[in-house]
């Protein structure tokens, strides 16, 4: 596959990835370099990968074991100059968003990535078990034993209220 | 779908409008990164590999340029009646969130260490002099900023492994409240009572911490109801909040009031209708309509704890923790302009420009008597922002 196919692939999923990998590691910076690096190896590879069915789970895949693998490295050697427009920012709650934020910070690494990718990516059980190279079984217990946490960390009213839900 | 589904099905409401900085990541350098790699791959060289890692030109680092601060005026010009417009003072740079307290005269929030642990990344702090002064938390936590008092107490949450308890800092002194685990702080009086709010069996159940060293009080709740919420302690130890039955995903409920003896009841809305109040200030207090579908978008309200006036507000987004001033204007975004950030009583809107600069900023508080506001931006640098209005 040529340069420009991986140009617009990658252009068109750069947000939905960088909102992925913020959720997981709960840092914009990180989440940049994150996604540089998933990009970067999906290049390495792309010109073999003419024949994998869904590119979009084979680079999220990728993205999701750059998280869980990642050590402390030094992250400045990745960063870049800034590029992409500017921000959405809208907001109505901040404190509401660190919660959840801090919530979910608070769930191991691949709890916080099942929980991340079925309730906020809204990807299926067997999605997410091909992303993350495990069993349905083991998201749907990852998943449950996540939300119990989240739930009791967050309680009902905050969600009910974020929705706008009466 | 078991109670929990339910539950994760409602979390993207929260991050839905999550505000992401401008993009760090460049396509092209992943390309001119990926051809090297796989030139490193053909030699098949280990050496050749830490040769291309180390080779990333330091030049492409991407500088964090702090948010230059702002010339602050000297004092804050006092003001019997309405704002007629607001201006930016000062900007704090490295705040998340950025809070007043009811006089407009302390400032704390919470500020991101990106170089710490996951747990730890998030810090209290108090904007003083021009400077941050970090306010110190046990290892392993993150800390956040929730109230801010007139004396200048702040009091907030620590965040670790092992859940989540409240703090009050004062004098240099963090202090963790007695039984304070799975709670969350609101507010901060002069007198230092506390009011917050404390999950049980997954409902958030109101309390008052009357000091640093007492057990937390629980408020009760009306009949029927199974959850409430204290918003605002006020000076004269009245708490406001709310009061309701909560299931995932729904709630029903409206405005309640505590007096300082404990006492509670229910504040009036118009034909009863169900609000979430998620702000206060004190002789207001204010929050949202729920929206009649998923098409709709909820109305703003404020309402006033004394005379009961309510008043509704289509297009109109409350913003902030405390948000509501004394003389019924409130912080909000607009609607119907482009989520333009004004200071409102709902008919006068006053722009709340962003720091030069910048594109975007959120509310966090209004001061008491409206002359002060605060916000944070959302891009990076993050800095928090302080509006003198006159």
């Amino acid at each position: 596959m040529k340069d420009a196919e991986y140009t617009d692939f990658v252009s068109a999923r750069l947000e939905s990835l960088r909102r992925l990998a913020f959720l997981l590691c709960g840092d914009a910076h990180r989440a940049d370099d994150l996604v540089q690096q998933a990009i970067t190896k999906l290049y390495v590879r792309w010109r073999k990968l003419a024949d994998v069915a869904n590119l979009d789970q084979y680079l999220r895949t990728i993205l999701l074991r750059e998280f869980i693998d990642e050590r402390r490295r030094s992250w400045a050697k990745v960063r870049l100059v800034a590029q992409a427009p500017e921000a959405a920012a809208r907001s109505d709650d901040a404190a509401a968003r660190l919660d959840l934020r801090a919530a979910l910070l608070q769930l191991p690494k691949r709890q916080r990535a099942v929980v991340v990718l079925r309730f906020l990516s809204d990807l299926s059980v067997d999605d997410t078990a091909a992303a993350l190279g495990c069993s349905a079984g083991t998201v749907k217990s990852q998943t449950a034993d996540g939300l119990a946490k989240l739930r009791r960390l967050l309680g009902d009213e905050l969600i009910a209220v974020a929705s706008g839900r009466g | 779908m078991n109670i929990d589904e339910e539950f994760g099905r409602h979390l993207p409401a929260l991050l839905a409008e999550e505000p992401m900085p401008p993009s760090t990541v460049d396509i092209g350098l992943a390309m001119t990164a990926g051809r090297r790699r796989r030139r490193v791959r053909h030699v098949g060289s280990a050496i050749a590999v830490l040769a291309v890692i180390t080779a990333v030109p330091i030049a492409l680092q991407s500088q964090r340029p702090q948010a230059p601060p702002l010339a602050l005026p000297s004092s804050s010009p006092s003001m019997a009646g309405n704002p007629a417009a607001c201006e930016v003072a000062q900007t704090a740079a490295g705040f998340l969130t950025f809070n007043t307290d009811p006089t407009g005269r302390h400032f704390a929030g919470t500020v991101e260490d990106s170089n710490a642990e996951e747990v730890a990344r998030h810090q209290p702090a108090i904007w003083r002099d021009g400077k941050i002064e970090r306010i110190p938390i046990p290892a392993g936590n993150s800390g956040y900023v929730d109230a801010i008092s007139a004396s200048g107490m702040v009091v907030g949450r620590l965040v670790g492994n092992t859940g989540v308890v409240v703090f009050a800092y004062a004098n240099g002194k963090l202090q963790v409240l007695p039984q304070s685990q799975d709670s969350r702080v609101s507010s901060v009086n002069a007198s230092g009572v506390i009011a917050g709010s404390q999950l049980f069996e997954g409902h958030w159940r109101p309390v008052r911490w009357r000091s640093l060293t007492s057990a937390p009080e629980k408020l009760a709740l009306p009949d029927g109801a199974n959850s409430g919420m204290a918003s605002v302690v006020t000076d004269d130890g009245r708490v406001l909040g709310s009061a309701g039955f909560a299931q995932a995903g729904s709630y029903q409920g409206g405005p309640y009031l505590w007096t300082p003896d404990g006492k509670g009841s229910a504040l009036p809305t118009p034909g009863g209708l169900s609000v979430a109040v998620a702000v206060g200030g004190g002789e207001w207090i204010g929050g949202q309509v729920p929206a009649k579908d998923e098409a709709s978008k909820p109305d703003a309200f404020v309402l006033n704890t004394r005379t009961h006036e309510f008043r509704r507000f289509p297009n109109i987004l409350l913003e902030g923790e405390m948000s509501v001033s004394a003389i019924g204007w409130f912080i909000g975004q607009r609607l119907d302009n482009k989520g333009q950030r004004v200071l409102t009583d709902g008919t006068t809107f006053i722009t709340l420009p962003p720091p030069p600069g910048s594109a975007h900023v959120v509310l966090d508080s209004v001061a008491a008597d409206t002359t002060v506001v605060t916000g944070h931006r959302t891009e990076i640098p993050y800095a928090g922002v302080i509006w003198r209005c006159h």
